[in-house]
């Protein structure tokens, strides 16, 4: 009797254990693989193309939000990335782009470089410009 | 020589010539002018004049249509008949003294009758012809004759074309001719050197030209060195005679000058003996008619040398030579008409044949790059090598008479048949053809110290200048104004050919000196000579067309240095340039052969391309151009007086850049694109010197990236794209 008095009670303490371990406060959690989503915020509405970075690990399959628009991209390293986008921009969603945990959306940046209107003028500020990441 | 030259340009069947020479003085076909050089007078009898009156008027009885029933006449009758029926022939007999001058005449169109009439006479036997004429009077018939032996003569009269009919009358009268000297200074039998009347220099002989064929001579003495001046009034105060004058040597036999035209119809020798003695001077008329209205003067005046006497020989031994040039280093070259050959003479008058097979060679010039141009008689300008070598040059010249290179280096040729001046480059591109018929065509050029083409007529008695394209008269003179060459004030030496002298002009066409030299036989062409280093000198230089020589005026008349006929123009190098890129660097270096000589250098007509640049102090086209497309311009290379001109043309193409490249470089791959290649891409965007966004922007829009209908099919493309960083460090790859 006294063994299997021990037996469920060690069975309990297992149980909590695994209940504690698997919370959602304070336990750990599983990796997300999914898209995130550049968007563009422009003081100008006649945009012609963007050339920009992007910093964060596992970037894959960039792909241009507007279909209309020309992407081409280029990894520089494990995590980060060139890329240009031609065509009519306009404020707003940009380039999608998959990473392994969308999870860790916050730790993807973008930085704009340069900005050109659609007569190939290239923008002399880039005030007002910014790229933001989000989940999709 | 000019009047031969015409003809032979006929000979050669050029296209307008027949109808432009119907405008020029009386041609004649030059072996024909030369026979008629050398002809030799047959002798005549004796001569008197005035005609005598018809004593009797017998008509005509039919049948008379040969000898055996001809109706008889004497002189002195007159005979009537009319020519009837078509074809129908009259004869008529006489009988006549030896040494009779027959003067039978008839009157039928002149005085109503529809009769052409036509005369023939016949010797003794009826049959053999002594003298046929059509037409003497309008269309009335004359026949004068000198009958050699007695007998009976036939004169036979018809129709033109075997016209007759009822009242196709006419009368003809037997006159008889009798000389009468009495009223003029000849004495006949003066029919030949042995019987010449003899006169004096000073004197003015007189006498009459009584029947055909006669011709008077005259004698007279003069020392060497005398220039004499025989001058013929006959046509100019109401003769007849239309006179022809022969100059002979002390032997009467060896002709050394001739004359059929000097003043009108009248007839003027001007020549310098060579050697005390006898000469004979015979005048007859040119067709060997005659008559008491053929009657003349002739004046045995001498001349007084000009500052350019006496002259000497330079270079002998040529056919007949037309136009000369000098080279830059000196040596004489001269066209030869007949002989169709070239002629090289150096600075101590040794000649050579330097080309030949160019057909009648006429003016000949050097081009601004010292290549000879020939105008040949065949309709071509030719150009010929320094070995001698020709090639056509120039064939927009129906009938290229004369050539001139002006201060510009242009070419200019003057154009008998057209009557226009044409004007070609220096690299012979025709540029303008100018119209001169207006002031009686053009035939010789020459270019004047102001840089303006003065040009003499057809006749060749006046002289023009082309000012803004339009003839100006400068002014007028004897006729032949040939060949004339400037001095460097402007002073035209002008050679007149059928006046066996040169004569000063001044640049207002006031005659500074008259002969300025005498001792020259036919002069056509003049040119200064050159010293071995290309300078124009002091010398001046004349083809003799007669003498087949080239003579030298006397350079101690000369007062000024003659105005160098044409340019040497600066020959610029490369013959080529390289093409060029957009945005790429371009470099390449004009420069000229002249050792020593540095000029400065321009574009005077088109555009280099944009963004490329020559350096005006070194000749360095460099930069880079900012265009593609195909630029065409002139470069001038500039040294003190002298200069060059050259056409070039540089086709700037697109740089042809792998998609790849533009790509990579623009997504931050270093090395992809050369800084060429960058710059293109910055001219094809914004130009703002560096490759960026916009630039590579507008590549897309170049290439069709962005075009809507490309799109489609790109953007696949561009989606696609995808530099594996690990795999393409370098310049990238799909």
């Amino acid at each position: 009797m006294k063994r299997r008095h021990w037996q469920l009670v060690a069975a309990a303490v297992m149980a909590l254990a695994i209940t504690l371990a698997c919370g959602d406060e304070d336990g750990p959690t599983a990796a997300v693989p999914g898209t995130l989503v550049l968007t563009l915020t422009t003081p100008n509405a006649d945009d012609g193309a963007i050339l920009f970075s992007i910093s964060g690990g596992g970037i894959d399959i960039p792909t241009s939000v507007v279909a209309s628009n020309l992407l081409f991209h280029r990894l520089t390293g494990t995590a980060s990335m060139n890329a240009v986008v031609v065509g009519d921009i306009a404020a707003g969603a940009l380039v999608s782009f998959e990473v392994p945990d969308v999870g860790a959306a916050p730790s993807y940046s973008a930085t704009i470089t340069e900005v050109a209107d659609r007569n190939n003028a290239l923008r002399t500020s880039l005030a007002g410009y910014s790229l933001s990441v989000s989940r999709e | 020589m000019f009047r031969r030259l015409l003809c032979l340009a006929a000979i050669v069947g050029m296209a307008d010539a027949g109808e432009a020479l119907a405008q020029k003085p009386t041609t004649k076909d030059p072996n024909q002018e030369r026979a008629r050089l050398f002809y030799k007078w047959s002798p005549s009898h004796t001569l008197k004049h005035s005609p005598v009156l018809s004593a009797a008027v017998v008509n005509e009885s039919e049948p008379n249509d040969g000898p055996a029933s001809a109706d008889a006449v004497s002189l002195g009758d007159q005979g009537t008949g009319d020519v009837d029926p078509s074809g129908d022939i009259d004869y008529w007999i006489f009988s006549a003294a030896a040494g009779d001058i027959l003067d039978i005449d008839v009157d039928a169109s002149q005085v109503g009758s529809p009769l052409d009439p036509m005369l023939e006479l016949f010797a003794s036997d009826g049959v053999t012809s002594l003298a046929f004429n059509d037409d003497y009077d309008d269309l009335d018939s004359r026949i004068q004759y000198t009958v050699q032996a007695a007998g009976n003569y036939y004169m036979a009269i018809s129709g033109f074309s075997d016209m007759g009919g009822p009242g196709y009358f006419y009368s003809i009268n037997f006159n008889l001719l009798v000389c009468d000297d009495s009223g003029y200074l000849e004495t006949e039998p003066n029919n030949e050197a042995g019987s010449a009347d003899a006169v004096n220099l000073g004197d003015v002989a007189t006498g009459v030209m009584c029947a055909t064929g006669d011709v008077d001579y005259w004698s007279f003495s003069a020392p060497a060195g005398t220039t004499l001046d025989i001058d013929v009034d006959a046509w100019a105060v109401g003769s007849s005679l239309d006179s022809f004058l022969e100059l002979f040597d002390s032997d009467g036999v060896t002709s050394l000058a001739s004359n059929d035209d000097f003043d009108g119809l009248d007839s003027r020798i001007q020549y310098t003996v060579q050697a005390t003695g006898t000469y004979f001077i015979a005048i007859s008329d040119l067709g060997g008619r005659g008559g008491p209205d053929f009657f003349y003067a002739i004046n045995f005046r001498t001349l007084v040398p000009g500052p350019g006497d006496p002259t000497t020989v330079f270079a002998s031994g040529f056919d007949a030579p037309a136009g000369l040039a000098f080279d830059r280093a000196g040596n004489l070259f001269v066209a030869d008409l007949f002989l169709e050959q070239l002629w090289r003479v150096t600075p101590d008058g040794s000649a050579s044949v330097f080309a030949t097979g160019i057909p009648g060679p006429l003016g000949i010039a050097f081009d601004g790059f010292g290549d000879l141009l020939v105008a040949g008689n065949d309709g071509i300008v030719y150009k010929v090598s320094d070995t001698g070598v020709s090639t056509a040059f120039l064939t927009q010249v129906d009938c290229p008479f004369w050539i001139a290179t002006g201060p510009d280096g242009s070419i200019w040729v003057s154009d008998i048949c057209a009557d226009r001046i044409f004007r070609f480059d220096a690299f012979g591109a025709l540029q303008e053809g100018f119209d001169v018929s207006s002031v009686g065509g053009v035939s010789f050029l020459a270019f004047s110290p102001a840089g303006e083409l003065h040009f003499s007529n057809s006749f060749a008695n006046a002289v023009f200048k082309l000012v803004a394209g339009q003839p100006q008269l400068v002014f007028t003179g004897d006729q032949f104004l040939e060949g004339f060459a400037f001095d460097v004030n402007g002073n035209l030496y002008v050679p007149n050919e059928i006046r066996g002298r040169v004569i000063l002009y001044g640049a207002d066409g006031t005659v500074l000196e008259d002969p300025f030299a005498l001792t020259v036989q036919s002069p056509v062409a003049l040119a200064f000579g050159r010293d071995a280093d290309g300078t124009t000198n002091a010398r001046l230089f004349a083809t003799d067309f007669g003498a087949g020589a080239i003579v030298e005026m006397n350079p101690a008349g000369i007062s000024a240095p003659g105005w160098p006929v044409g340019v040497e123009l600066l020959v610029v190098s490369p013959d080529a340039l390289p093409d060029g890129v957009v945005g790429a660097d371009y470099t390449a270096l004009l420069t000229v052969t002249d050792q020593g000589v540095t000029p400065t250098w321009s574009v005077i007509e088109g555009a280099l391309p944009p963004g490329i640049s020559l350096d005006s102090g070194t000749g360095v086209l460099g930069d880079y151009p900012t265009e593609a497309g195909t630029f065409a311009f002139r470069v001038r290379a500039e040294s003190g007086a002298r200069f060059g001109e050259k056409d070039y043309s540089i086709t700037v193409t697109e740089a042809t850049l792998a998609v790849t490249d533009v790509v990579n470089a623009i997504l931050g791959v270093d090395g992809v694109l050369s800084p060429d290649e960058e710059r293109y891409l910055d001219l094809l965007g914004n130009s703002n010197g560096v490759f960026d966004v916009g630039d590579f922007r507008a590549f897309l829009e170049a290439t069709g990236g962005l075009g809507s209908a490309a799109r489609l099919t790109d953007h696949a493309l561009m989606e696609s794209w995808k530099v594996d960083h690990g795999l393409n460090s370098g310049k990238g790859a799909q």
